[in-house]
């Protein structure tokens, strides 16, 4: 049976989802420039770029670039609906803060362990994060 | 933690000021809770984004030129609600998609070679610039509105979602002002005030790296916002989200100058703010921009003129010289850059596969019209417009990778550079240059990197009294 790894972290943006992990080592944005409204990630030097965040729970340091970020990432959850189904960052910006409530998507950071090494993209994960100033408990199931 | 709210405040949340108050105060209120803000400030200018108002939903229109930033507002404007009516707050609005009164006209940004707006998209639009007017936002179209219409004063709260504004808020003006969040920002516009978070709280605004900058910067640094935008981009390259003070700037440097050093900001770095010892208001010393004693640890970066020579290098994904659309206007051209480049323009022939952009706001738009550039510009084959930024169309629909945009902008490479075309980052001569012959030619700078390199100071990684770790967190 695979092991399955809890990391306690702080709730940014209140919410449950789980998905197929996403993981970027370099810092994202969320505006329409950077990943485009179908979920395809368009970003000068990310490695990951191509690659598409639809329905992922997305992981990344913190957020870069434009603060259209907050309202493209609403429009991709909202809108387009190919958006995140949460977010998992080492700090989540305030701009990614406010795009996750108004997505009604969680985003968490301040895990017990760095999630950018901790998660590995295509691992399955779940996030559970109910209240601000309660630990948020993120779980990871490593890919078969 | 609760938030402590004014009595207009809590009557805003409470419903007395009707349904659109109530609204945008409930999204503050769960923003500020998140954010762990104790109150709110109130702002006497928001920046936000033009919009496009009417395009049907299930049209692949919608899913190309709506960002979200309508989606924010329609429920607002479904109420028949408009900004707020305080009357010391200026709401304005960043550059859409085209010159509304030239929508026509060829061989510009929504209508050329690679893209051409439909008749729908331009309806909506023009619906969405008159929505945003009526509604009580100023028709600014414009990411540098500070500089020709509106104007917040030093000690004023700002909500500014234009990061180069932003910056140039806070490093220039002493206005405090995050890179505000797009989401947050119509509802500051709503009920004029924001939470009291981030970069709004003066212990947040304090530096946390130095920058020496070489003499040999402030000696050789052009009077060319291409210099400065590549000093910019040298600088927040080796910020990882630390707020800078910059150590020996050039004595006087002139607004544009200013402008496209601080454009840096957006794709470098999260807090919006250089403390530019000697210029900054509220930093004559590093001790001002540290909030009292330089802490002993504090990483100290050199840089010298090599490093700024570098980014000319590394802000290129082209792979050949050739390019097809010269672009001047990351931010938005003020009036003094556009008379820069029609003088450098004046007896010149743009090349007929070349399309020489030249992308200013309104104020400037119609100095250029008034005092000549214009013509200049325009008989010599280039373009000059207003209230629109060429990325707004490029990040809509697909224009395809095979082209190259000649830019002076390290915001533009990095926000619109993983589009698909390759870019080039040059000096106005180069770019002037590149417009004429359709083949960018390096002449900025005639002594190679390597020898400036040696001659004056080597690169900051290999200067043992430099090298510190550099943790991203």
């Amino acid at each position: 049976m695979t092991k399955k790894t809890v990391l306690k972290g702080r709730t940014k943006a209140k919410g449950r989802a789980e998905g197929e992990a996403l993981v970027s080592e370099m810092p994202l944005s969320w505006a329409p420039c950077s990943i485009l409204n179908d979920g395809t990630i368009k970003m000068v030097g990310n490695p990951v770029s191509g690659q598409n965040v639809k329905d992922k729970i997305v992981i990344y340091p913190t957020v870069t670039g434009s603060t259209s970020g907050a309202f493209g990432l609403v429009f991709k959850v909202k809108g387009s609906h190919n958006g995140p189904a949460g977010i998992i960052c080492q700090a989540v910006h305030s701009l990614d803060v406010s795009g996750a409530i108004a997505s009604s998507i969680p985003a968490v950071d301040g895990l017990d362990a760095d999630p950018i090494k901790a998660i590995k993209t295509g691992d399955w994960v779940t996030i559970e994060a109910d209240e601000y100033g309660k630990p948020a408990v993120v779980t990871v199931t490593p890919k078969q | 933690m609760a938030m402590k709210l004014t009595t207009y405040e809590q009557e805003m949340l409470d419903g007395v000021h009707g349904e659109a108050k109530k609204i945008a105060m409930e999204g503050l209120m769960a923003f500020g809770e998140a954010v762990d803000a104790e109150e709110m400030v109130k702002v006497s200018f928001v920046h936000y984004i033009g919009c496009q108002k009417g395009l049907s939903k299930d049209s692949p229109e919608y899913q190309q030129f709506e960002w979200g930033q309508g989606l924010i507002l329609e429920k607002f404007w479904d109420l028949g609600a408009n900004i707020t009516t305080d009357p010391n707050l200026e709401a304005c609005v960043d550059p859409f998609i085209v010159q509304m009164d030239a929508y026509e006209k060829e061989g510009m940004p929504w209508n050329n070679k690679y893209f051409k707006m439909s008749k729908t998209v331009y309806e909506a639009a023009k619906e969405g610039y008159n929505q945003l007017q009526a509604t009580g936002w100023l028709p600014t179209y414009s990411c540098t509105p500070h500089f020709n219409s509106a104007f917040p004063i030093h000690g004023e709260y700002a909500a500014c979602c234009e990061s180069s504004a932003a910056c140039y808020l806070n490093s220039i003006l002493g206005v405090k002002t995050n890179r505000e969040s797009a989401v947050a920002a119509p509802y500051a516009a709503i009920t004029g005030c924001i939470p009291k978070y981030g970069m709004l709280l003066d212990e947040n605004r304090r530096a946390s790296v130095i920058y020496e900058l070489d003499d040999d910067i402030k000696n050789n640094l052009l009077d060319d916002p291409a210099d400065w935008a590549a000093l910019g981009g040298a600088i927040a390259k080796r910020a990882n989200n630390r707020i800078p003070a910059i150590l020996n700037m050039p004595p006087r440097m002139r607004s544009s100058a200013a402008k496209a050093l601080l454009a840096c900001a957006s794709p470098g770095m999260n807090d919006p703010l250089l403390h530019l010892i000697g210029i900054t208001p509220g930093s004559a010393t590093l001790e001002d921009a540290f909030g009292g004693e330089v802490p002993a640890g504090v990483e100290r970066i050199h840089l010298s003129l090599a490093d700024v020579k570098a980014m000319y290098a590394e802000l290129r994904t082209a792979k050949t010289d050739k390019v097809d659309i010269v672009h001047f206007g990351c931010p938005l051209l003020i009036y003094e850059e556009v008379h820069q480049i029609a003088q450098a323009l004046k007896g010149k022939k743009v090349n007929k596969d070349v399309m020489l952009w030249v992308q200013t706001d309104t104020p400037s738009y119609y100095m250029a019209q008034h005092y000549g550039d214009a013509q200049i510009i325009e008989e010599a084959g280039g373009k000059i417009y207003h209230q629109t930024c060429w990325g707004m169309n490029a990040l809509s629909v697909d224009w395809g990778s095979d082209f190259t945009v000649a830019t002076n902008s390290f915001k533009q490479f990095k926000i619109f550079g993983g589009l698909g075309h390759k870019v080039i980052f040059g000096s106005l001569d180069e770019l002037i240059n590149a417009a004429v012959t359709g083949v960018y030619d390096s002449t900025r700078w005639d002594e190679p990197l390597e020898n400036l390199a040696q001659s004056y100071n080597p690169s900051i990684e290999d200067i043992e009294e430099f090298k510190g770790t550099v943790d991203v967190f």
